[in-house]
Order: C-alpha cells, then sequence, then structure tokens
C-alpha cells in the first residue's frame, strides 16, 4: 500500500517536465565558468601568506557558551545585576539562584589557578561581528580568531574552499546559516566564520576578502600578538560592529526557573558583556529554525525558535541598559503561548529578588 | 484527505508498487561515470525535488543548474556526487527561500505568493513547514533518501533528521486535518 504522503508528493512534482537539455546543459557550463572566475578574482585578491596565532575565543564561539569568555578568578558580585521573573498565574518558582563560586559562572571564568605572568603572555583571541547597522537579526558574520596548535580538520560533506592560500571548510550550520573553518595560511592559529542569513557565495567573498591584522604569529601566542582580521570584502550593507572587552570586574549571574506542568521558562542573566552576547547571539541565530525581533520591558528582544531534545524551544535574548545579558528559555508551550509569556516578564527589585532566592532555596 | 504517517525510519520506502517504484531509481547511489552520465540522469528529478522545495520551476531550474555546476567544479575530488548534489540543492533552495522570504517581508506580504504548485492542502502545508523540515520530508518521502543521507544533505545528524521529520509530519497531519 502506497503511503498517501509519497503519493501526494509525486502527484505534486511528477508531472513537471524538465528534460536534460543540451540548453539545460549549457546554462551549466555557463554557470561553472561564472563560479570559475569568482574563484580566480577570490584567489588574486588574497596573496600573501597570513600567519597567525591564537583564540580562546574561537573555543567560546563554537561552545558557544558566555562562561567561556575569559574572566578573572575573583569571587562573583551580582549586586549590579537585574533579576527577572515571569509573573503568570499558575506558574511556580523553583529556582531562584545567584551563580556564584560554585554555580555556572565558575565553568565560564578563566582557570582558576590563572598566573597573571602566564595570561600577559597569552593574548586573547579575537571576536568580531559584522551585521546591518542596529539590525540584530539581519543578516550577520561572527568571526573568531585564536591560537592553535592543531589544524582544522574538515568533516564530510564540507565544501572546500580556497581562503588566501588555505583551505577553508564551508558546511551549513543550520536553516540560514553556515560556518567556515580554517587555519590561516603559515600560522598556527584558527579562525571560524559563522553566518546568518548570507549565502555560501557571500561567505566565501567575505572569508576571501579577510586579511589578518598580524601575520607573524606562532604557537604559543605571544604578548603583542594581535587577533582579528581586517574585512575588505563585505556583503552589502554589512558594517562591522564593535565588541566590547569583557568587563573588568567578576563574573557574576542569576538564574531563575519557573515551571507550569510541561512548560518552563528559566531566566539566566550574566554579567559578561558584549562578548556573552553576541557569542550567544552567534549560536542562537546558526542553529535556529526561525528568528524575528520583540520588546520585552522597552527592550529590543531577539526571538528564535529552535529544536532541542524535547521538542521545540524559544530562546528570548537581549542586553539591558547596563549591559547585563538576558536570556529566557522557554520550553514546553506552543508558539502562541510566547508573546504571553514574554509580556509577563517582570524586572525584581533587589529586596524582592533576595526574598525570592530565599524563599526557593 | 487524510496523510499516513508513521515514525520514520532508516528504512527505504516501500518497494514494489506505487511511489516505491518511483522511487528505485531515486535511490539509485552508484557513481555516475561522467558528469554528463549524472546530468542526464538525474537532472529532471532533481528539478522536481527542487521544485517541491522552492514552489516555482524556474526557481527550480535555477538551484539546479547552480547546484550541478558546483558538482562539476568539483568533479574530480568528490566521492559521492549524488549526495553533494542534493547538499546543493537544500542549501541554494534555502538561498531562494530566504532572499523570497526577505522581499516578502519588504512587501509586507503575508504569505508565499510565488507559489505555482497547485492549490492543494497538502502544498499550503508543505509551504507552511520551515525550510529544513520541507527539505527533510520532500528528500524522505519525495526523492527517497535514507535519514543518513539526508542528514549528508542537510549538514546535520541522523538523529536531528528523525526529529526534524517526526516533527514535521506531525505539522503536516495538524494542518491536514484541521
Amino acid at each position: 500500500m502506497t503511503p498517501p504522503l509519497e503519493d501526494h508528493l509525486h502527484r505534486l512534482a511528477d508531472d513537471l517536465a524538465a528534460p536534460a537539455t543540451p540548453e539545460a546543459r549549457a546554462a551549466v557550463r555557463r554557470r561553472v565558468g561564472v563560479l570559475r572566475r569568482r574563484r580566480r578574482a577570490r584567489t588574486a585578491v588574497g596573496g600573501g601568506v597570513v600567519a597567525v596565532a591564537l583564540v580562546a575565543g574561537v573555543a567560546a564561539l563554537q561552545r558557544d557558551d558566555p562562561a567561556d569568555v575569559e574572566m578573572g578568578p575573583a569571587g562573583p558580585d551580582t549586586a549590579a545585576l537585574p533579576a527577572f521573573t515571569v509573573d503568570r498565574e499558575g506558574w511556580e518558582v523553583i529556582e531562584a539562584v545567584d551563580l556564584g563560586v560554585d554555580e555556572d559562572v565558575e565553568d565560564l571564568a578563566a582557570p582558576v589557578q590563572a598566573d597573571p605572568a602566564e595570561d600577559a603572555a597569552a593574548p586573547e583571541g579575537s571576536l568580531q561581528v559584522f551585521r546591518r547597522p542596529g539590525q540584530l537579526t539581519g543578516p550577520s558574520a561572527f568571526l573568531s580568531h585564536g591560537p592553535a596548535s592543531d589544524a582544522v580538520v574538515p568533516e564530510e560533506g564540507d565544501e572546500t574552499v580556497s581562503l588566501n592560500g588555505a583551505d577553508g571548510f564551508l558546511r551549513p550550520a543550520g536553516f540560514d546559516a553556515y560556518s567556515l573553518l580554517w587555519n590561516p595560511a603559515g600560522s598556527d592559529s584558527h579562525a571560524v566564520l559563522r553566518t546568518y542569513g548570507l549565502s555560501s557565495d557571500e561567505v566565501e567573498a567575505f572569508a576571501a576578502g579577510l586579511r589578518a591584522k598580524d601575520d607573524a604569529i606562532s604557537y604559543p601566542p605571544a604578548a603583542d600578538d594581535v587577533f582579528g582580521f581586517e574585512a575588505t570584502e563585505l556583503p552589502a550593507g554589512i558594517e562591522e560592529d564593535p565588541v566590547a572587552s569583557p568587563p573588568a570586574g567578576p563574573p557574576a549571574g542569576r538564574r531563575t526557573v519557573l515551571e507550569r506542568d510541561r512548560a518552563r521558562v528559566e531566566v539566566t542573566i550574566d554579567n559578561l558583556g558584549d562578548r556573552s552576547f553576541e557569542s550567544r547571539l552567534a549560536e542562537l541565530l546558526t542553529t535556529a529554525e526561525g528568528v524575528s525581533e520583540g520588546r520585552v520591558l522597552d527592550r529590543t528582544v531577539v526571538v528564535v525558535e529552535r529544536v532541542g531534545d524535547g521538542g521545540t524551544q524559544w530562546n528570548l535574548t537581549w542586553q539591558d541598559a547596563r549591559g547585563a545579558v538576558v536570556d529566557v528559555l522557554i520550553t514546553g508551550v506552543d508558539a502562541a503561548s510566547v508573546p504571553g509569556v514574554a509580556e509577563d516578564i517582570r524586572e525584581l527589585r533587589a529586596d524582592a529578588w533576595r526574598a525570592l532566592v530565599a524563599e526557593s532555596g | 484527505m487524510s496523510i499516513t504517517v508513521g515514525a520514520p525510519t532508516d528504512a527505504p520506502p516501500e518497494a514494489g508498487e506505487g511511489a516505491g517504484q518511483r522511487m528505485s531509481a531515486e535511490v539509485t547511489v552508484e557513481r555516475a561515470a561522467t558528469f554528463d552520465d549524472l546530468f542526464r540522469r538525474r537532472y529532471e528529478p532533481m528539478v522536481r525535488v527542487a521544485f517541491l522545495l522552492v514552489g516555482s520551476q524556474a526557481e527550480a531550474e535555477d538551484v539546479v543548474q547552480d547546484a550541478f555546476a558546483r558538482v562539476e567544479l568539483r568533479w574530480s575530488r568528490i566521492d559521492n556526487p549524488e549526495g553533494y548534489l542534493h547538499r546543493c540543492v537544500v542549501n541554494r533552495s534555502h538561498d531562494v527561500l530566504r532572499r523570497r522570504r526577505l522581499e516578502q517581508r519588504f512587501r509586507l506580504l503575508r504569505r508565499d505568493e510565488t507559489s505555482e504548485l497547485q492549490v492543494d492542502e497538502l502544498a499550503d502545508a508543505l509551504a507552511a513547514l520551515s525550510p529544513r523540515r520541507r527539505a527533510a520530508v520532500v528528500l524522505r518521502y519525495y526523492a527517497g533518501l535514507r535519514e543518513r543521507e539526508i542528514a549528508e544533505a542537510l549538514g546535520v545528524r541522523p538523529g536531528t533528521v528523525k526529529s526534524m521529520l517526526h516533527r514535521a509530519l506531525s505539522e503536516l497531519r495538524e494542518v491536514i486535518e484541521r
């Protein structure tokens, strides 16, 4: 018995006539010529050998964990952090906690046994972000660069692209997203370009136009090594959006978890600044099934729909006026319920937060 | 109308009758001896796959010609040209849908008005799926690919394909039975 779905798809498409005519073959040949010319042009633009080294940011970006951002070993200071909850009838706060030295923030911090001399000698990897001005959900490129003693290994199915004398490995990273990984030629460094809303051709052209700021880096990196690239081939309308260095203070975070039946909301806040926000955004955009913008508490919020282990989940992510990075993860609800949850997000006064922590503890 | 939606498995589509027979040619994975062999054998089927993904014959042919060009460019270096072709068709189709979505957003259109797919509940439901889920459904239930092959085409893990298909079929069933 033929499954109706298969039958139906065949009824929709099988009548379409598109024979492999000489004209179609000629069109493919023309397209090959265009692609070849485009690649030659990019390679010619390339030129010099780039020697680079480094990257802690690459690993952080790849894992997209704000905790991966290097921070000092000092204890947390949550006093300046905002606190949020969801004021929704029937929802129960099952956890409200300051993330301390034994909590998640520590995982993101620099090695506990940090050696100041070693830190000074090991420059941090770079993270650069390119997007249309003010458009967090528009076409975006997140570029990280750091030290590496190992070569990038391609995965099956990767498309190999030529990048200024090095092989880059391009792979789809989700709907509308690509990852491009490479070791800049002659360098011990590792670069990762993650994009959203750009075509693969745009990604290749952008990557081919990247020029390392420092072409004399070897592993291990030295204190005066500089990571990052100058972008010479930006996609139309895209500009570099500066990413501020992590704040000087100790890492701190807060987490609130609410549940009602199968529905769950986790609100996580950290003080790790632009880098945390951009790393999170890179991860969300490059794994998204759907992306949109919304408003929460008068801030522009990136709303991302993803498919997780437990089904569809939504992340609402923003950076508040104080620079705190807020991520609200909503699971176990249908899409129609998400705006309602967002509308019910409330900021808590310091004393209310302390009471909530005490109550939930 | 009803849609039979069993739990997706990695077993090949039913063989022997109906769609199974039609798809037996789709799942042939022998490496074509030459690029032109592959082109002659796979051009029209791939246009049909792309048509189900983008809903327009002209854009489907554009997508497939571009995909074949990329395969020809890398012919000597590709172990599995057909798998690579699927991946290129899916990626190019995503590019088309992304561009169309931007255009529609700009025009404030509420739905896909460019589709040439016949007026049909299933076509509407298919168009309402996210592009990746739509691709998973088309590659599985039209092109007859296995989950592993779909995973390669979509650049995801086979387990993710299973999840995508499950969710896509749930959505299709919801829409059709509404």
